[in-house]
């Protein structure tokens, strides 16, 4: 009986030690891993410390390269440094031994050849070879002097403005052929008699039904001793292929205003900033379609200092200050205006992934916004100020941009 | 900061013993409230408090004085990080100087020849 019982018993344990084996493991608890949605990759000084690095807004992606240019003033160096997109590892560092020698202000570059230029000159690098192409000194002897608004490529060739003597001087648009370098002046907008000079954007480009390649210039009329708000602006249409000017739209606004960045071409609209509004400007016929006002900008001339973007037809424009805006470019409506976003953006706005990301130097910041929506997604201010284009790169899926001592990669985590 | 007089406080007294203490807010005219009798009486004095104030400021310079500038016709330039003393000679200066007189804002009014 006593056996029976002790069988019993460990048949009894054996159960339990089988039915415990049976019981399935606890449900683990998720681990939930917030991703920040300015996620930092990596970080290289270009400079040891303390030297800061006031270098281009602009930059540059050859392959798996991003590349920059060293300081203006404080710290002088005409150099462009080479940083791995994936490491973050300086790959190289050139220094200029031509005769131009500065870091340079527009930086620029179609495939291999990269143009860095400013008030000074012009020069051509190959990023291949990590060979100097070609340089134009514009002050050497003193013949013109160099704008440093953005230098559009178009073809094989970049285009440039130029003053003659002095910056109040007659102004030329230049263009040089990318591989040669061979210099080509355009066109030169002369001095008028009431001594307005002619103070020149950059161009946009279009084709015209004919075929010939039309180029829109924004014409500043600026008298040295009045102010902007003295100083006509027009705009003109001027046909590349004939050499003659097509149409002039006369001071389509009484204020001086952006001669740095150019027009942007839609369809048969050209869309041109001046004083706190977007004109919207027929191509064919240099009559002005609609204009936009934004009324809460200052009665100033605004958007200076960014490039307008043509996202499909959407064109997002920065006033300067705190303004971002988002239009319809077939007939101009405002789709959204964020009255605070971004102060002092750099030149370039970038858009991807439905965002539109800005360098922000007077926030210091990177300002992630929706590009349908309107809305700051997320701003993400640098150590030493973000102050740089931001730069895309598809193959690491990867952001690029600069505060004032690093070069830094990051990804943006998009939230849902 | 300011020392203001915020009220009275009072005091009460039986047979020459504290009996307990009132402030009245507000009330400047501490004799006005005051009383007395053979057995009880009220002494009143002056209750102060220190008023203080944050103005908005860069540490440096108030928000009201720097951000005012009549009669400016070129757009403001946002440098935030910079205060009044670093930015003489912070690379956010440097940025801005380099932005008046080499892109001249824009505008050929401020840009200088290369000497």
């Amino acid at each position: 009986m006593l056996g029976s019982m002790k069988n019993m018993t460990y048949l009894f344990i054996m159960f339990l030690i089988f039915a415990s084996c049976d019981k399935e493991d606890p449900t683990p608890i998720p681990h939930i891993v917030q991703l920040k949605i300015f996620e930092m990759v990596w970080n290289t000084r270009i400079y040891e410390a303390p030297l800061e690095n006031v270098g281009s807004d602009n930059a540059y992606i050859y392959n798996d390269l991003y590349i920059v240019t060293g300081g203006h003033g404080s710290n002088y160096d005409p150099s462009l440094f080479a940083y791995n997109t994936k490491s973050g590892k300086l790959a190289w560092k050139w220094t200029q031994t031509g005769k131009y020698r500065q870091s340079g202000i527009n930086l620029v570059g179609k495939d291999n050849v990269l143009i860095l230029s400013d008030v000074k000159g012009i020069m051509a690098f190959d990023i291949e070879t990590q060979q100097l192409m070609w340089e134009h000194i514009h002050t050497d002897p003193i013949k013109f002097l160099g704008n440093v608004g953005e230098l559009p490529i178009y073809g094989d060739y970049v285009y440039k403005s130029l003053s003659f003597d002095n910056f109040y001087g007659p102004r030329c648009l230049v263009r040089y052929h990318l591989i040669s370098g061979k210099e080509e002046k355009i066109y030169t907008f002369q001095l008028e008699a009431d001594g307005k000079s002619a103070n020149l954007s950059p161009p946009a480009f279009s084709i015209n039904p004919a075929k010939d390649t039309i180029m829109f210039l924004v014409h500043g009329r600026t008298r040295v001793d009045l102010a902007p708000e003295e100083s006509p602006t027009n705009l003109v249409a001027y046909n590349l292929s004939k050499r003659k000017i097509e149409w002039t739209l006369e001071e389509f606004t009484p204020w001086g205003t952006n001669t740095l960045y150019p027009p942007s071409v839609y369809n048969n609209t050209v869309m041109v900033a001046g004083d706190w509004s977007i004109y919207g400007v027929d191509i064919l016929t240099g009559k002005v379609k609609w204009r936009t006002q934004f009324t809460n900008l200052p009665w100033l001339g605004n958007f200076p200092s960014t490039k307008h973007l043509l996202v499909d037809n959407r064109i997002y424009v920065n006033s300067g200050l705190f303004s971002v805006m988002c239009l319809d470019a077939t007939n101009g409506s405002v789709l959204w205006h964020n009255k605070n976003a971004s102060a002092n953006c750099s030149p370039n706005m970038l858009y991807h992934d439905d965002m539109l990301i800005i360098g922000s130097f007077g926030l210091g910041s990177v300002v992630i916004m929706d590009g349908l929506k309107g809305n700051v997604i997320h701003s993400e201010r640098g150590e030493r100020t973000y102050y740089t284009d931001v730069l895309y790169d598809k193959v690491t899926d990867m952001y690029f941009v600069q505060d004032f001592a690093q070069a830094v990669g990051f990804k943006i985590n998009k939230p849902k | 900061m300011e020392v203001y007089q915020a009220g009275c406080q009072c005091e009460y007294y039986d047979y020459g013993n504290l009996t307990g203490t009132q402030i009245f807010y507000g009330n400047t005219d501490c004799e006005s409230l005051e009383s007395g009798s053979n057995t009880s009486s009220v002494e009143c004095q002056p209750f102060y408090e220190v008023y203080s104030a944050t103005e908005p400021s860069d540490a440096f310079i108030l928000a009201q004085s720097a951000m005012d500038m009549p009669g400016a016709n070129y757009q403001p330039r946002v440098m935030l990080g910079s205060n009044h003393l670093q930015m003489r000679n912070d690379s956010e200066m440097e940025k801005a100087v380099n932005a008046i007189f080499l892109f001249g804002l824009g505008q050929p009014y401020f840009m200088t020849d290369v000497r």
